[in-house]
């Protein structure tokens, strides 16, 4: 606990005698976790966007002529079984008619007089049913339409490629871009370590003469790669909180004819994850390049 | 055999360096407790080489080399920190810490072995009153004296109350007078006990102190003198 103590003591002191070492360490795990909050952002809400998009995407179901109404609940208790289904909606031939008639007429031009008070769509019962993800489109209309009572499926299998492939595709790209800054990020704190080392060696040479264990001369380098790792945390999450949200403000009280398409993940939403996040990813670079630069370079000197 | 009262004992002690280079050749040496020997020799004799094997820097090659029964062949690397903690060690270039306090620097030595903080203040206290630094705990190094600094690292190096303390040129950057009080420290710390393996070019200290001499030559052993001067 003594020991302890000390390290915690020695290793926030180390900072501010290094200032220029610890600023540069800083700054680079900054840079690092600003990016990645860029390429997190920008993959939550494209995620986001292609979820919206994608529950927009449905697949209409219609039955055999003159199926009961028993069958029906049928078809849609087996469907609504199928795995990825997120929702699916009854409309019957009555709705189907009505939705008909509000979207092609005005209130004052109705036509039901011209059928007769009869249903023209009276076999026009169907079932909407939306996916959660919908790269699985294509089995789940193979499952439905094996069964009984299915006459004909409709569906849009290249939105749901294209969104599915496009949605692959980013993350595939972000996840690269992400991977390579953290062990960019490794190497220059190791290194920003490993200098503040070499300016300290002959403290770790005595050290090491009076009986210091090799825990005890770690310590304080372990402690000073934290707390770097961690105000390089906090430095990003604050320009980026402000950043993100006036910037989906902006967007959204400029370009409100795109408000369709533009959903964006809320500030609190987005940072919930990001937050602990850049932490964990601040200190774990902070921790990995001290560890590895104390190991290397304690067998040196 | 072993004798009873041996500190340090070498056998045939061997060591060469990665090149090849062979520093020690066949160092048969045996110190006991409570003694205060001189280590001489030109340069190039081997005798920072004999300090580096004892502070466990350097491995052995062959040959035995034991320390307070430990045998330092068989020596893993981590039992190496507590292995030094019997040791206490003096430059000649002092090797005192720049940016802490006279204070700091004596009090490293017990924080490293995890003293109670009551006890590292009243240790580092007695160590300063006894090398007569008392009025300088909160000075830097810098506003120090070299006689004063090798004083501080004498005093890092007793606070522990190591049982050999090995002293590589401690007055060689001191001038006359600097240099005996320095002896003079050394001789007091042996008087309380310690055993102390002084490496020195000085004869004319190694002259007046008459203690054991011990003339290494080309990683040789070329004279143990029980009590006599320097012979180069």
């Amino acid at each position: 606990m003594k020991t302890f103590g000390y390290g915690l003591k020695q290793g926030i002191k180390n900072i501010g005698q290094n200032r220029l070492f610890s600023l540069a360490a800083i700054g680079t795990i900054a840079t690092c976790l600003f990016l990645l909050g860029i390429f997190y952002a920008l993959i939550s809400n494209f995620q986001n966007m292609v979820y919206n998009a994608e529950s927009t995407v449905g697949i209409t179901v219609f039955f055999d002529e003159g199926i009961s109404q028993e069958q029906i609940d049928y078809i849609k208790s087996e469907v609504e079984a199928c795995k990825t289904v997120e929702k699916v909606n009854y409309i019957s031939a009555e709705e189907a008619w009505e939705n008909f008639q509000q979207e092609m007429y005005s209130e004052n031009d109705r036509i039901e007089d011209t059928f007769d008070g009869e249903n023209p769509l009276k076999d026009s019962a169907s079932l909407e049913v939306y996916l959660s993800d919908v790269s699985n489109q294509e089995s789940i209309v193979n499952l439905i339409h094996k069964i009984e009572g299915v006459r004909k499926i409709n569906s849009s299998n290249s939105i749901a490629e294209g969104l599915t492939s496009f949605n692959t595709l980013v993350t595939y790209v972000s996840v690269s871009i992400i991977i390579l800054l953290l062990m960019v990020s490794v190497f220059l704190i190791s290194t920003a370590v490993a200098t503040g080392i070499r300016v300290r060696k002959d403290e770790i040479s005595i050290m090491k003469y009076i009986g210091a264990t090799d825990q005890f001369i770690k310590l304080p380098f372990i402690v000073e790669g934290i707390v770097i790792g961690l105000v390089g945390a906090i430095v990003p999450l604050l320009l980026l909180w402000v950043i993100y949200d006036k910037l989906i403000r902006f967007i959204l009280e400029h370009f409100s004819m795109l408000s369709q398409w533009l959903t964006f993940v809320d500030t609190v939403e987005e940072f919930r994850i990001l937050i602990p996040l850049s932490f964990l990813v601040g200190i774990g670079i902070g921790f990995t390049g001290s560890v590895l630069s104390v190991r290397k370079h304690l067998k040196e000197v | 055999m072993e004798n009873k009262e041996s500190l340090i004992q070498m056998e045939n002690l061997k060591v060469a360096y990665p090149m090849g280079t062979e520093a020690l050749k066949s160092v048969s040496i045996s110190v006991n407790k409570g003694e205060f020997l001189f280590v001489v020799g030109s340069s190039g004799s081997g005798k920072s080489t004999l300090i580096k094997t004892l502070l466990g820097e350097i491995g052995v090659t062959s040959g035995q080399l034991t320390v307070a029964g430990r045998k330092l062949n068989k020596i893993k690397r981590k039992e190496l920190p507590y292995y030094r903690r019997m040791l206490g060690v003096v430059f000649q270039d002092f090797r005192l810490l720049e940016d802490r306090n006279i204070f700091e620097n004596i009090a490293l030595s017990q924080r490293v072995i995890g003293v109670s903080h009551d006890r590292i203040k009243r240790n580092v206290n007695l160590m300063l009153e006894m090398v007569g630094l008392e009025d300088k705990r909160r000075a830097h190094p810098r506003e120090l004296s070299g006689g004063e600094q090798q004083r501080v690292a004498i005093a890092r190096a007793m606070v522990n109350r190591p049982a050999i303390l090995l002293a590589d040129e401690p007055t060689g950057n001191l001038d006359p007078q600097n240099s005996w009080e320095i002896m003079d420290l050394l001789e007091e710390m042996n008087q309380l006990g310690t055993t102390v393996l002084v490496v020195t070019h000085n004869n004319e200290i190694v002259n007046q102190m008459q203690k054991r001499v011990i003339t290494l030559n080309q990683g040789m052993v070329t004279n143990d003198i029980p009590q006599g001067g320097y012979i180069q």
